[in-house]
């Protein structure tokens, strides 16, 4: 691979990857392809890794391995890795959202921020592909990039103490979903039936890295009837393959 | 065979079911979880010959009151919270047999601020992706309420005497120093002269929960620009610092991920300290080597062997 990467203690049984400084769909993609070769060259010393926007954790039991030896294996791994396209998920996951209205408190805020109609932002916003960075900060929570600049909007001044999980919101340059009931002070304008985040579910978790998500507008009968059939677990999450 | 070993007359403050973390489910942003002091849940495991990955309830403060369900050999290891076995004082780090229709009840801090209850054959209770630990937020589990049942996985127990010899005791103090192992911001994002007294000074417990720890001092922490980073990997320890300037330890339910300047993790080998540290305790840091915190880490590990 091309430059060099850096790599630091996190306390004594783990280690940051700082593999760039800035955020891209090419950055991520390395980050992503260095987490997966780390986890299949280091299984058998290592205990879990933790891919972010620009770095990569790696935990591992101190008394097990060492993080010189592991700082010297994943040099040498990053040395050798190989990003081809088939390392780029073609993924894209549908999101039903019901925009507005009781479920889209904020939606008029971001208009009017924006100069916009609240018809624009929604066009807007599921306009957009928007890549899956990193799940982090809350268990299944995607950090997405790719919202459309126009739909910048700041925090709320005072969180709300709880937001419902599936709510979809703005925060600054950032869009995403809760996943769990939370307090919260993102711009909420919408709302999605769909539990990116579900213990009783086989798979817990909806997303991964690396995927893509595409926001759909439903109105309140299908957000109503999805809803449902996810309650009864027979809904289905529509995935489109080979798009890019 | 599952058995009900305690019902729960009052819940407390705060009691969970915790064993020795969550692992694997970091990259999706579940957190590890698990006992806030390892150390005290693993030796009470321990004493009642279980295995490792067995659950403990962590009992935070206390207020909590149990009633026997059944007769079994137990273990109370950590804090002392004033426990009591039907009023008489109830032994901490000596295994002991209570009765059915025994009251055992945690009166309140007197040193150190969780105390661990292992039972011989371990909690049957419900495990989520892996692992006992109740992580409510995350909707894993429930704290301990008030009229709950718990189970034991085994009904017949022994009446092996087991305890920790005194001289291996550790002692919960209200002030401490931890070692610290710098993060990699510490060059580029702090001030120097603000970074130089992180380590000259003392700070006082703010506020906490199982997430983290809050802490203050007059002397503010100041960066060199902004202190804001792009969302990185955050772990139990990682001290992290917000635009306010006052440090935050994060503890056992640390988020994976986060976007504030870290100054350094603490090392793994201190953590218990902090998990005991009360309310207004006062803590000091102290810069560590890499090897120095290792082998100090691997002391400790020996020395649950002698245990």
């Amino acid at each position: 691979m091309g430059n060099d990467i850096n790599i630091h203690p996190l306390g004594d049984s783990g280690l940051t990857i700082v593999v760039d400084d800035t955020i891209s769909p090419e950055v991520n993609q390395k980050v992503l392809a260095l987490a997966k070769a780390v986890e299949q060259n280091e299984f058998r010393s290592i205990i879990e890794v933790v891919p972010a926007y620009t770095t990569i954790a790696v935990y591992f039991d101190p008394l097990v391995t060492s993080y010189d030896y592991l700082s010297k294996s994943i040099h040498k791994t990053w040395k050798d890795l190989e990003i081809g396209d088939e390392s780029i998920s073609r993924e894209e996951v549908i999101i039903p959202v019901l925009y507005g209205g009781e479920k889209g408190p904020d939606l008029e805020t971001v208009a009017q921020h924006n100069g916009l109609t609240p018809e624009d932002v929604i066009s807007r916003h599921k306009a957009s592909d928007y890549l899956v960075y990193m799940i982090g900060f809350l268990p299944g929570f995607p950090y997405l990039g790719g919202l459309d600049k126009k739909l910048t909007t700041p925090r709320l001044e005072t969180p709300r103490q709880e937001v419902q999980a599936g709510s979809v919101g703005i925060a600054d340059q950032q869009t995403g979903v809760y996943p769990l009931d939370s307090p919260g002070g993102w711009n909420i304008i919408g709302h999605t039936p769909v539990k990116l985040f579900d213990p009783e579910r086989e798979e817990p978790f909806l997303l991964k890295a690396g995927q893509s998500i595409r926001f759909k507008e439903v109105n309140e009968d299908e957000w109503h009837s999805i809803q449902e059939r996810v309650k009864r677990g027979t809904y289905e999450i529509e995935v489109r393959r080979g798009g890019g | 065979m599952s058995v009900p070993i305690f019902s729960i007359k009052k819940e407390g403050v705060y009691t969970s079911i915790q064993d020795q973390g969550r692992y694997g489910y970091q990259s999706k942003g579940v957190p590890v979880s698990g006992a806030i002091d390892r150390y005290a849940c693993l030796i009470a495991n321990h004493l009642v010959q279980n295995s490792e990955e067995q659950a403990c309830l962590e009992v935070t403060f206390g207020g909590t009151e149990l009633i026997a369900e059944k007769d079994h050999r137990i273990v109370i290891c950590g804090a002392d919270l004033d426990a009591k076995l039907n009023g008489e004082v109830a032994p901490l780090w000596k295994t002991f047999v209570i009765q059915k229709g025994d009251t055992l009840k945690f009166g309140g801090p007197i040193n150190g601020t969780r105390a661990y209850v292992a039972v011989e054959g371990g909690f049957d209770v419900p495990s989520y992706l892996g692992s006992y630990s109740v992580y409510e937020r995350g909707g894993l589990g429930e704290k301990v309420s008030k009229s709950d049942s718990i189970y034991v996985k085994e009904e017949s127990y022994t009446l092996v005497k087991r305890g920790v010899v005194e001289q291996y005791l550790p002692s919960y103090e209200k002030e401490i120093e931890v070692g610290v192992i710098p993060s990699h911001h510490h060059q580029d994002l702090f001030e120097e002269d603000s970074y130089a007294a992180f380590f000259e000074t003392e700070y006082q417990v703010a506020g906490g929960d199982r997430m983290g720890i809050q802490l203050k001092n007059d002397h503010k922490l100041r960066f060199k620009n902004r202190g804001d980073i792009l969302s990185e990997p955050t772990t139990f320890g990682t001290i992290q610092v917000p635009s306010s300037g006052n440090p935050i330890i994060l503890m056992a339910d640390s988020q994976t991920t986060g976007g504030y300047a870290t100054i350094g993790t603490v090392a793994t080998a201190d953590l218990w300290k902090v998990a005991q540290l009360p309310p207004g305790g006062k803590v000091s840091f102290k810069e560590v080597s890499l090897d120095e915190a290792v082998e100090r880490h691997k002391e400790q590990q020996e020395l649950l062997k002698w245990i």
